[in-house]
């Protein structure tokens, strides 16, 4: 069983500085792991322990997203992969779907690739809150989707999984391969070793860029972007109007 | 020069935060009002690698070396310090002994599992007439065949009750004594003759235990001598100095939890129909208390590095200990006066660290032993 | 079948293949005596519509040359003012009726209709008989409900929704597709936008117009709400956004209001 495990480094806000005047954020310290994403990758580490698979964690981003994917190699999974280019700041989710199932065809068509039989994604991040980027890849990549997988196994070639409604809980059943959307309540994310965080930072890091996966920059970032970004501002906060 | 955390430093900083702010935190209250520390707590540590962080990985440890580990201590007394201090006693002076001067052979039967956190060490040097005075110690080994004999008491030992791994300082040469006749030994506490005496009903730490320990013929194996014989005094020495940086760490990390709890309350509780954080005398008190944590992250950091580098710390460390403990102190009791009369009650965690705060003058060596350390110092290069 | 290739124009790029739900679209060879392939064609192959086309339009907008087009019978040209192209909201259904979310948003898309002078449709898949959910919908603001029948779409495994809606959008030609912040929006709007090429921007706390480009300024917090970013669909249509609605007013239903009730199927539109 291989598994991809889709993963977005987000800003560690509790390290910032902020700027309203120039409306912009600067950061201090490294990125982190966006914590909605960790509840997949335990899961991911959970079915492989139950499946005996690989687990491959991939992001998209530029160059400081990959303390993402050192924080998920800290907590166990195989390899990591990161498709990487200056051009793809300001990708929308689409384009992100649309990088990320390139990426996956180019790992499996790459020597001793194999299909990503289970796609985990988690159920938003905490920057921009959307969580567009699984439906979105389950669309590019044609696949069933599991959305808001509370408890997951794999059954028989299935992913059988109890999900989160709009009414509360409904048990489906999907056959592979799938993408498995995981709900922040599905499990308790281990917290890596010490010994592991001093390993997973001088393991290998897959770098992959756009034009290797046949992305050209008016694909990706701004350009191949739907949405814009047409105003960004960081608006007063009461604390500071009181203590002005 | 660079003052930046490497990426793994980074990494387990983050690490050590999410552990204390999910398993630590929640049960900190409860650690002090039971006086124990629950089991799965310290299995869960050593899980995580907390017991070894500076340790070489092939002794059981996160090969993370002196600033990583002061990283950890720092980031746990955010949390509990009746958490750090069991940690730390088995770790910085108990598995350090170990690490500094055993052999081969003990580093595998002893520091491994020590790092690992499978068992608990301790370090037991003070006596009840020898505690700034550590030559004024009475506890003897005196060698039969391959076996040392070792009769005599140890007192205020920090992880006396539960530790497995005993590092136990003795006279073997009544004549020289502190000068060349003392050992250190590593005893194990299944050795008959080992016995708990009483157990200290303390002010603050209460989750961290500590007795008294009396050794009554308790035979040890010459091959668990520890270092040379003789040169027990040097051993002791280099493990207080990591002990006494460490202990500059976890203040270091009790002082920010301070005044990130003093912060959010100034800024929440209103008086005069403003949030208190808008009155200079509480600024004033906040400015205090950022100043000194800057100042002991400062000293704390450099030694660490300096310390990782190889270089000798036992003025530095002296003064790291003595500095940082009255700074955090000082921040104690400011977060206390800004929390005003709910610092004083148990419900927060401010009252804790009050009493928690007021042994780290005393133990790990008295300030005044440590200033004595420095202006020693000073004194005999005749400059800084 | 009104799509139409225009031969001389295909470039042979095979492009609009997958964006046909219905694989109504091949590259042939050129047929003798055919138009031959443009000087800058990728291949020399040309695009061929098949019966199963259904005219849902969902090609023509990835084709880089403009070689695909629909030739609409006289009179049936779309303008903005029919009744499908408007704002559209995509509704939940709840056991009882329609989800006090989508009533929400219909409240909003109301007041964004009547600014834009357009028709508003609410879009509402049943799996069962929706009830008075239709009469709902046009009390709280919609001038006309679109009926799917989901019965036949699997519920479990988020692809039928999307199959089954996309060419409706596509024919419809809403300028906005607005959806509540519900949990079956969630797993259905990015798959039902990425179908349709479209932008979406989830979930806003707050949606605007600009008047004189008819853009729908879609406002979002970002970084916990430490910033706020106004997103726009720069060139793709719909303009689709999730509209987080804990904060919004209940509409105020008025039952007086006019309205149609549609009934879509897909087979007899063919």
């Amino acid at each position: 069983m291989n598994i991809l495990v889709c993963v977005k480094a987000v800003l560690d806000l509790s390290n910032v500085s902020v700027s309203r005047g120039q409306g912009k954020i600067f950061e201090k310290g490294k990125r982190l792991l966006n914590p909605f994403d960790e509840h997949a990758v335990e899961l991911a580490l959970q079915l492989r322990q139950a499946a005996a698979g690989t687990v491959t964690a991939l992001t998209v981003g530029e160059g400081r997203d990959e303390d993402a994917l050192r924080k998920a190699l800290a907590m166990g999974v195989d390899r990591a992969v990161f498709v990487k280019g200056p051009e793809l700041d300001g990708s929308d989710h689409g384009v992100r779907a649309r990088v990320i199932a390139k990426a996956m065809s180019a790992l499996v068509a790459a020597p001793g690739g194999a299909p990503f039989e289970l796609v985990l994604c988690g159920e938003r991040s905490p920057e921009h809150g959307g969580g567009q980027v699984g439906p979105a890849l389950a669309e590019a990549l044609g696949r069933p989707q599991v959305y808001r997988g509370l408890r997951v196994r794999l059954d028989a070639g299935q992913v059988v999984a109890a999900v989160r409604t709009d009414d509360g809980e409904s048990e489906v059943r999907v056959p592979l391969p799938a993408l498995v959307v995981v709900d922040a309540a599905a499990n308790h994310p281990r917290i890596p070793k010490a010994l592991d965080i001093m390993k997973a930072v001088k393991r290998e890091v897959r770098i992959l860029a756009c034009v290797e996966l046949g992305l050209s920059p008016e694909d990706v970032g701004v350009a191949g972007s739907r949405l814009r970004l047409a105003r960004f501002e960081i608006p007063e906060v009461k604390e500071d109007a009181a203590m002005a | 020069m660079d003052f930046t955390f490497t990426e793994e430093q980074q990494m387990l900083r983050e690490m050590v935060r999410d552990f204390v702010n999910q398993e630590v935190k929640p049960r900190a209250a409860q650690i002090d009002r039971e006086e124990k520390i629950p089991n799965e707590l310290l299995r869960q540590a050593a899980e995580l690698g907390l017991f070894g962080v500076s340790f070489p990985e092939e002794y059981g440890g996160a090969g993370a070396g002196k600033i990583g580990y002061c990283i950890a201590v720092e980031e746990l007394a955010h949390g509990c310090n009746s958490l750090t201090t069991t940690i730390g006693a088995s770790q910085s002076i108990g598995a350090m002994a170990i690490y500094l001067d055993g052999s081969e052979e003990q580093k595998q039967r002893y520091l491994v599992p020590l790092a690992k956190g499978e068992k608990l060490g301790a370090f037991c040097l003070s006596e009840s007439n020898a505690g700034s005075d550590p030559a004024a110690m009475s506890t003897t080994a005196v060698k039969q065949g391959d076996h040392y004999v070792l009769n005599g008491s140890k007192n205020f030992i920090t992880n006396g009750v539960r530790a497995d791994v005993l590092i136990v300082f003795a006279i073997t040469d009544k004549a020289l004594r502190a000068h060349g006749g003392t050992t250190a030994f590593i005893l194990e506490r299944e050795y008959p003759g080992i016995r708990v005496g009483k157990v200290e009903d303390k002010m603050g730490l209460r989750g961290s235990d500590t007795a008294s320990l009396f050794f009554e013929d308790v035979r040890v194996p010459a091959s668990n001598v520890l270092g040379q014989l003789g040169k027990g005094f040097v051993t002791a020495m280099k493990c207080l100095d990591m002990g006494r940086l460490t202990l500059g760490a976890g203040c270091l990390g009790m002082a920010k939890e301070m005044l990130d709890l003093s912060v959010a309350y100034a800024k929440e509780r209103v008086q005069f129909g403003e949030p208190i954080a808008t009155k200079q005398a509480v600024q004033f008190m906040l400015a205090e208390m950022a100043m000194r944590i800057y100042a002991m992250e400062s000293l704390v950091y450099r030694t660490a590095w300096a310390h990782e580098n190889g270089q000798k710390i036992s003025r530095e460390s002296a003064i790291v200990k003595c500095f940082c403990t009255e700074a955090a102190e000082k921040v104690v009791d400011l977060a206390l006066q800004i929390h005003g009369g709910m610092g004083y009650m148990k419900e927060l965690p401010i009252e804790r660290a009050y009493r928690d705060a007021r042994i780290n003058r005393i133990f790990e060596g008295t300030n005044e032993i440590q200033r004595l350390v420095i202006a020693l110092d000073v004194i005999k290069k005749g400059r800084y | 079948m009104e799509i139409r290739i225009l031969e001389e124009t295909c470039t042979g790029c095979e492009l609009c293949i997958p964006s046909c739900p219905f694989g109504a679209l091949t590259m042939e060879d050129r047929l003798p005596g055919a138009p031959p392939p443009p000087p800058d064609s990728v291949t020399a192959k040309v695009a061929r519509v098949w019966e199963s086309c259904v005219d849902c339009d969902l090609c023509l907008p990835v084709c880089p040359p403009v070689a695909i087009l629909h030739d609409r019978p006289e009179g049936t040209a779309a303008v903005p003012s029919t009744p499908g192209s408007g704002i559209l909201v995509a509704g939940d259904l709840g056991p009882t009726g329609l989800r006090p979310s989508t009533r929400r948003v219909l409240r909003r898309a109301r007041e964004l209709a009547n600014t834009l002078g357009c028709f508003l449709t609410c879009l509402l898949t049943p799996r069962v008989d929706p009830g008075t959910a239709c009469k709902d919908a046009i009390a709280c603001g919609a001038d006309r409900v679109l009926l799917v029948d989901a019965t036949d779409t699997n519920p479990e495994d988020g692809l039928g929704l999307p199959a089954l809606l996309a060419p409706i959008l596509a024919k419809e030609q809403p300028e906005i597709v607005l959806f509540p912040d519900s949990i079956r929006a969630a797993a259905l709007a990015p798959r039902l936008a990425e179908r349709l090429g479209a932008g979406l921007a989830s979930p806003c706390h707050e949606v605007d117009l600009d008047l004189s480009t008819r853009q729908l300024l879609q406002r979002v917090p970002l970084f916990k709400g430490l910033g706020l970013g106004e997103l726009v669909c720069a060139a793709t249509r719909p303009q689709m956004a999730v509209l987080r609605t804990h904060q919004l007013p209940d509409p105020m239903p008025d039952g007086s209001r006019d309205g149609e009730i549609v009934q879509w199927n897909l087979r007899a539109e063919i």
